[in-house]
């Protein structure tokens, strides 16, 4: 599992987040691909998915109520950018109650031997992923590299 | 967990995102420096340097006050700490929702 944050040329951020599923690959496909799937696991725990609808299709939007225990119910939507069954889905992001701009967020699943899957995720605020790659070329290490440099000045 | 303040973020996401910039802030990160010092082992010219330091400013990664002659320059970690914050987010929703994907998998093969 390799779980890495980078930031790119103009504006971009790239977070990267790996894991290994015990399940075919289909069936981790499906569970993005229904709202009654996505409720059954998106939001880490303590989040609910309360309302929501997925037109699941390329073009179509979905909408995602979430209730949390710190920030209230909160709502997520975007629309379906890719959908290649069972290998990939792209879509766009972005929280309502937030400034934060739309983010693109990129699902590829990998077959990794029977009955296993690997996930991966990038998401970044690029239009593309293409974009996103060719740009990322002048970041040489993680974010993470950065960190403890903002930490040890502030002592 | 979720959304963040955003101007800042991204002024700081992009001023970081040069890797001369990174040299500057990376230095800085071991004390402040007059703009010479920066200069100096990063091979730049001084117009160079003040040229990135100005991006860094504008993201309000920099604090700069005079010394008879001199501006001398440290790090105002804030923006790097909220930039941080914001990846620990993202990394931390997905995370979490991922172990709860993976329990369903499983629950869903019995």
């Amino acid at each position: 599992m390799s779980n890495t944050s980078r930031i790119s040329e103009e504006d971009g951020i790239v977070l990267e987040i790996s894991r290994h599923l015990k399940a075919p690959r289909q069936r981790v496909f499906e569970a993005w691909s229904s709202l009654d799937a996505l409720k059954q696991w998106f939001g880490p725990e303590g989040c609910v998915v309360a309302e929501g609808n997925v037109d699941f299709q390329v073009g179509g939007q979905y909408r995602l109520e979430v209730e949390t225990p710190d920030s209230g119910r909160v709502a997520v939507s975007g629309a379906y950018t890719e959908i290649d069954p069972p290998k990939s889905i792209a879509f766009t992001w972005k929280w309502e109650h937030s400034e934060d701009e739309e983010m693109q967020v990129r699902i590829d699943l990998v077959e990794a031997g029977e009955n296993e899957t690997d996930l991966q995720l990038t998401q970044t605020n690029f239009p593309d992923r293409e974009t996103a790659e060719h740009h990322t070329q002048g970041w040489g290490g993680s974010f993470d590299k950065l960190v403890p440099v903002a930490e040890g000045s502030t002592k | 967990m979720i959304g963040a303040e955003s101007p800042l973020l991204t002024a700081a996401f992009s001023a970081l995102a040069d890797p001369s910039r990174r040299a500057i802030v990376e230095r800085l990160g071991k004390g402040s420096a007059t703009v010479g010092e920066l200069a100096e082992p990063l091979d730049m010219s001084l117009p160079a340097v003040s040229k990135h330091l100005k991006v860094l400013e504008r993201a309000g990664l920099l604090e700069r006050r005079r010394s008879g002659r001199q501006h001398v320059i440290s790090l105002d970690a804030e923006p790097m700490a909220a930039a941080s914050e914001w990846i620990e987010n993202y990394r931390e929703f997905w995370e979490g929702s991922f172990d709860r994907l993976a329990e369903y998998l499983e629950k869903e093969d019995e």
